[in-house]
C-alpha cells in the first residue's frame, strides 16, 4: 500500500510472501507501529522508525506491506 | 600442545550493527587474518584466542544475520555451517552478540540458534552507553526470560573482559545444552521423519532448516534435492509461509517480557540521530553534503597524500641508484634494481592514498553515515543496474579499482554486485594521473579558459568523461547480465555513535594489507617477465645494437651519461619487448602510435604509470621519472616517414582516451578473476574496455589529424 510522510502505521499483513520473510526478521512484525520519516532525495526509498530503530526500504519493499 | 589435541572453534554471531565486529577486536586485537568461507567471497576472520594456558581457542567472526533465513551470500554462510554438524566450521561454541538497544528483534535469532543445539554464550555489548545516558535495563530479569547467562560489556572501556574469557572456558569444558524453543508443526515433523535418516542432523531444527535450505545448501547432493523438492511438492509443502510462521511465534515467544525490560521507546522524543538525520539525510541538504564530503575526501587522497608519496618515490629510486652504483653489475642486480624495486614502487607509492581513503571511510562507516549514503542513492544507483551500496566501491575506484572491487562484497545481489565490479575501472584511478598530467601537455597548448588554466580543465573532463562512461556502461550491463534472484535495500540505519579507534584502525589494516597483498604480487610477477623481455633480444641482435649506439657516442662525442643513455635505449629496441612493441604497430597505426609507445603500452600493464617511466628510457633520458624530461624528449621526436612530430595534439588526445578506457592493469583483471570466480568475466571486461579506448582513440586522432 501506499503510505505518507510523517505519519505512523500499525503494520497488519503482508501481500508478498518474499518480502513479508525478510521484513519480519527485520522487525516489521503485525500489531507494530512504524513511522514515515521521509523519503530519499529521488523518491525510492523510505526510511522509517520502528520504536526508535532506523530501517530504510525501498518503495517496492515498503509497499508490500498492508498498514492501517 | 600435542597434534591430536582438538582445537575448539568458538563463532561470534549477532545482528548486523549489534557490535559483534567490535567484540571480536576487542577479543583477538590484531592477531586475526582474514580468510574466505570456503566456496563464496564472503570475508572470514579468524583469530587464536588463549583463554588462559591449558585451552586455545579459535574465534570465528562469522557474517552478521538477522535470522537462519538468510537474505544474502553472507548470510547464507551462517545457515549452510549451523545446519551442518560435519561442517569444518561448525562451532562447538557460540558467543551470541546483542545490542542492547534492539533487544526485541534480537530474539529471533538467539532462539533459532537455541534450537541448533550448539552452547550459547550471551554478550550485551553497549555497556558504556546504556551507563551514560543513564538508561535502565534489568539484566537479571533479561537473563530469567532467555534462560541464559548474560555478559553485560563495554567495547569501550572492556573492564569486564575476563567475565567472557570464563564463560567461553565453561561453555567448552562443561558444554550446557539450552532448552528448545520453537515446537515443529505436524507438516514439518513428517517432512523431517521422512527424509531424517539421509540427513546428517544434531537437532530437529537442524533438519528442518536442510530441508527448507534444500535449493541452494552446498553440502547436499542433487539426488536428495530432487528428491526434497518432489516432496515438498507431492505434499503441498510451502516452505516460505511455515518459515513466516515460524518466525512469528518465535517472536511470540519472549517479545512480551522483553517488551517490559527493554530500554524505553525513544519515538515520542527526537534524539540525537533523529537530529542529525533531519539534516544529514534531508532531501536536499543530504546530497548536498554528501557532495562535499566527497569533495574534502578526494581533496585528503590527493593533497595530504602526495609528500608521503613522493618520499616513497624517491626513496626507491635512491635504492636502484644505490644497488647499480654498489653492486658489481650482473644480471641480478639487473632485476633487481630496474626490475623489481621500480615495479613495487610502483604499488608501494599509493599506499598513503590508499591508507587515506580507507581511513576515511572506516571513519565514515564507524560513524554511521555510510548507511545513510546507501539510503540516499540506492533508488539512483539502482537506475544504473546498481545498488546503494556500489556508491562505496565507485569513490573507492578513484584512488584504486583493486581495493574497491574487494568492497563490492558487501552487495548482495550478484547482478548489481557484477554491474559495479564491471564498470569501477573506468572511473580514473590514480594511477593515470602521472599518464593525464604528461600528455596533457601535448594535447592542451598552456592557456586560460576564464580564470582556469585549460589544461587543469582538461585533466577534469578525462576524469569526468571516465564517470559518464561508468554510467553508461553500466546502463547498458543492466539490461545484458541476466538476473540471479530478487536484490532488496532494507537496510538498518544504525545510531551514531563515536567511533572505536581500534575498529577504524583494524579496518585500514586489512584493507591495506589486501591490497598490497594482491597487487603486490601481480605486479611483481609482471614486472620481472617485463624486465627479462626488456633486457633480453633474439641472440646477437641486442650486442649488435649496443655497439651501434658506442659507435654513434664516440662519433658525435656524447658525454659518458648520454652514450649511456643512448646505449639503453638502443638495446629496448632490440630486445624482445621492443620487436613486440614493432610487431603490434600495425594495429595502433590507426591510432596514432607507433612501436615506441606501443612498447609503453605493454609495459605499462603492470601498472598504468609504468607509461612514463617506459617512455623516459626509450627516449634515452636515463631512469628518471621527471615528466618534464621526459615531456621535452618527446617534444622533439620525428617521426621518420612524415617528418612530422610524434607527438602532435592528435596523438596526444589519442592516447589520453585510451587511458581513460582501457583496462591497462594486470592487478584489476586478477582481483576481478578473484572476485567473479572465474575468467569469463575478466575477459569480457578486458575487451569491452579495450574496444572503447580503440574506438574513441581512433575517432579523436582520425578527427584531429
Ligand atoms: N560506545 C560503544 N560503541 C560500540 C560498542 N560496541 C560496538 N559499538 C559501536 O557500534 C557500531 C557497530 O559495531 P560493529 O562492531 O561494527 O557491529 P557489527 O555490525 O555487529 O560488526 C560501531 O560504530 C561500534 O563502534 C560498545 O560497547 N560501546
Amino acid at each position: 500500500m501506499k503510505f505518507e510522510v510523517g505519519k505512523s502505521y500499525k503494520i497488519k499483513s503482508f501481500n508478498d510472501d518474499e518480502i513479508a520473510g525478510k521484513l519480519l526478521t527485520l522487525g516489521f512484525l503485525p500489531e507494530t507501529t512504524i513511522f514515515f520519516t521521509r523519503k530519499s532525495p529521488f523518491g525510492g526509498a523510505y526510511y522509517f522508525d520502528i520504536n526508535g530503530i532506523k530501517i530504510a526500504l525501498r518503495k517496492e519493499e515498503a509497499e508490500a506491506i498492508i498498514a492501517v | 600442545m600435542s597434534p591430536t589435541t582438538k582445537i575448539f572453534k568458538v563463532a561470534l554471531i549477532g545482528n548486523p550493527n549489534s557490535g559483534k565486529t567490535s567484540l571480536f577486536n576487542s577479543l583477538t586485537g590484531l592477531h586475526q587474518h582474514v580468510a574466505n568461507f570456503p566456496g563464496v567471497t564472503v570475508d572470514k576472520k579468524i583469530a587464536k584466542y588463549q583463554i588462559d594456558n591449558n585451552l586455545t581457542i579459535e574465534l570465528i567472526d562469522f557474517p552478521g544475520t538477522y535470522s537462519l533465513y538468510p537474505n544474502s551470500d553472507d548470510e547464507k554462510v551462517v545457515a549452510e555451517i549451523l545446519s551442518n554438524p560435519v561442517n569444518d566450521d561448525y562451532p562447538d561454541s557460540i558467543v551470541y552478540v546483542m545490542d542492547p538497544f534492539a533487544l526485541k528483534r534480537e530474539m529471533l535469532l538467539l532462539t533459532q540458534l537455541k534450537d541448533i543445539g550448539i552452547p550459547i554464550v550471551v554478550v550485551l555489548t553497549m555497556k558504556d552507553l546504556v551507563e551514560k545516558r543513564k538508561l535502565d535495563l534489568n539484566i537479571k530479569k533479561l537473563e530469567e526470560i532467555i534462560g541464559n547467562k548474560v555478559i553485560f560489556f563495554s567495547n569501550k572501556t572492556k573492564a569486564n573482559i575476563d567475565e567472557i574469557r570464563l564463560a567461553l572456558k565453561q561453555s567448552i569444558n562443561n558444554p550446557k545444552d539450552n532448552q528448545r524453543c520453537y515446537m515443529l508443526n505436524s507438516d514439518e515433523k513428517s517432512i523431517v521423519a521422512t527424509f531424517s535418516n539421509r540427513l546428517n542432523f544434531n537437532t530437529d531444527y537442524q533438519a528442518l532448516l536442510q530441508i527448507h535450505h534444500s535449493d541452494w545448501l552446498k553440502y547436499q547432493n542433487k539426488y536428495l534435492k530432487k528428491e526434497i523438492k518432489e516432496y515438498k511438492n507431492n505434499h503441498d509443502f510451502k516452505s516460505l509461509s511455515f518459515q513466516i510462521n515460524e518466525t512469528l511465534d518465535r517472536y511470540g515467544f519472549f517479545s512480551k517480557e522483553i517488551s517490559k525490560i527493554a530500554i524505553k521507546d525513544k519515538t515520542k522524543k527526537e534524539t540525537i540521530t533523529d537530529k542529525i538525520d533531519n539534516v544529514i539525510t534531508h532531501r536536499v541538504l543530504g546530497p548536498i553534503i554528501f557532495f562535499i564530503v566527497m569533495l574534502l575526501l578526494f581533496q585528503a587522497i590527493f593533497s595530504w597524500a602526495e609528500l608521503p608519496m613522493n618520499l616513497l618515490e624517491s626513496g626507491f629510486s635512491s635504492l636502484s641508484t644505490f644497488i647499480k652504483s654498489n653492486f658489481a653489475e650482473s644480471w641480478f642486480t639487473g632485476l633487481l634494481a630496474d626490475g623489481i624495486i621500480p615495479g613495487l614502487a610502483g604499488v608501494l607509492v599509493f599506499i598513503p592514498q590508499i591508507f587515506l581513503l580507507f581511513l576515511i571511510i572506516g571513519l565514515l562507516e564507524e560513524i554511521g553515515y555510510m548507511s545513510r549514503v546507501v539510503y540516499m542513492f540506492d533508488d539512483l544507483m539502482k537506475k544504473f543496474g546498481m545498488n546503494g551500496r556500489s556508491i562505496i566501491a565507485l569513490i573507492s575506484g578513484g584512488a584504486c579499482a583493486v581495493p574497491a572491487i574487494m568492497s563490492t562484497r558487501t552487495i548482495n545481489n550478484w547482478k548489481e554486485r557484477l554491474i559495479t565490479i564491471m564498470v569501477t575501472p573506468l572511473i580514473s584511478c590514480s594511477a593515470r594521473i602521472p599518464v593525464y598530467t604528461l600528455l596533457v601537455v601535448f594535447a592542451v597548448p598552456d592557456t586560460h579558459i576564464g580564470v582556469f588554466n585549460a589544461r587543469g580543465l582538461v585533466l577534469m573532463g578525462l576524469y569526468l568523461l571516465g564517470l559518464a562512461m561508468t554510467l553508461v556502461s553500466s546502463m547498458v550491463m543492466k539490461y545484458i547480465i541476466k538476473s540471479k534472484g530478487r536484490s532488496y535495500l532494507m537496510i538498518t540505519l544504525p545510531e551514531y555513535k563515536r567511533p572505536l579507534i581500534k575498529n577504524i584502525a583494524i579496518f585500514v589494516k586489512e584493507k591495506v594489507g589486501a591490497f598490497v597483498f594482491v597487487a603486490g604480487k601481480i605486479i611483481l610477477i609482471v614486472s620481472i617477465i617485463l624486465w627479462f623481455a626488456a633486457s633480453y633480444g633474439p641472440s646477437g641482435a641486442m650486442d649488435t645494437a649496443e655497439k651501434d649506439a658506442i659507435e654513434i657516442s664516440t662519433g658525435k662525442n656524447l658525454s659518458k651519461e648520454e652514450m649511456s643513455n643512448l646505449k639503453a635505449s638502443e638495446r629496448l629496441e632490440h630486445s624482445y619487448i621492443g620487436i613486440l612493441g614493432k610487431a603490434i604497430e600495425p594495429a595502433i597505426k590507426p591510432l596514432g602510435f607507433d612501436w615506441k609507445i606501443g612498447i609503453a603500452l605493454i609495459t605499462s600493464f603492470a601498472a598504468r604509470e609504468v607509461f612514463v617511466g617506459t617512455l623516459a628510457t626509450i627516449y634515452s633520458v636515463g631512469s628518471t621519472d621527471d615528466g618534464m624530461k621526459v615531456s621535452e624528449q618527446m617534444a622533439k621526436d620525428i617521426n621518420i616517414r612524415t617528418g612530422e612530430k610524434t607527438y602532435n595534439q592528435a596523438v596526444a588526445w589519442s592516447l589520453l582516451l585510451f587511458y581513460v578506457f582501457a583496462l591497462q592493469c594486470m592487478s584489476t583483471i586478477a582481483v576481478v578473476r578473484k572476485e567473479t570466480n572465474s575468467w569469463k568475466w575478466p575477459i569480457i571486461q578486458f575487451l569491452y574496455m579495450g574496444f572503447l579506448a580503440y574506438f574513441f582513440s581512433f575517432l579523436v586522432y582520425n578527427f584531429l589529424n
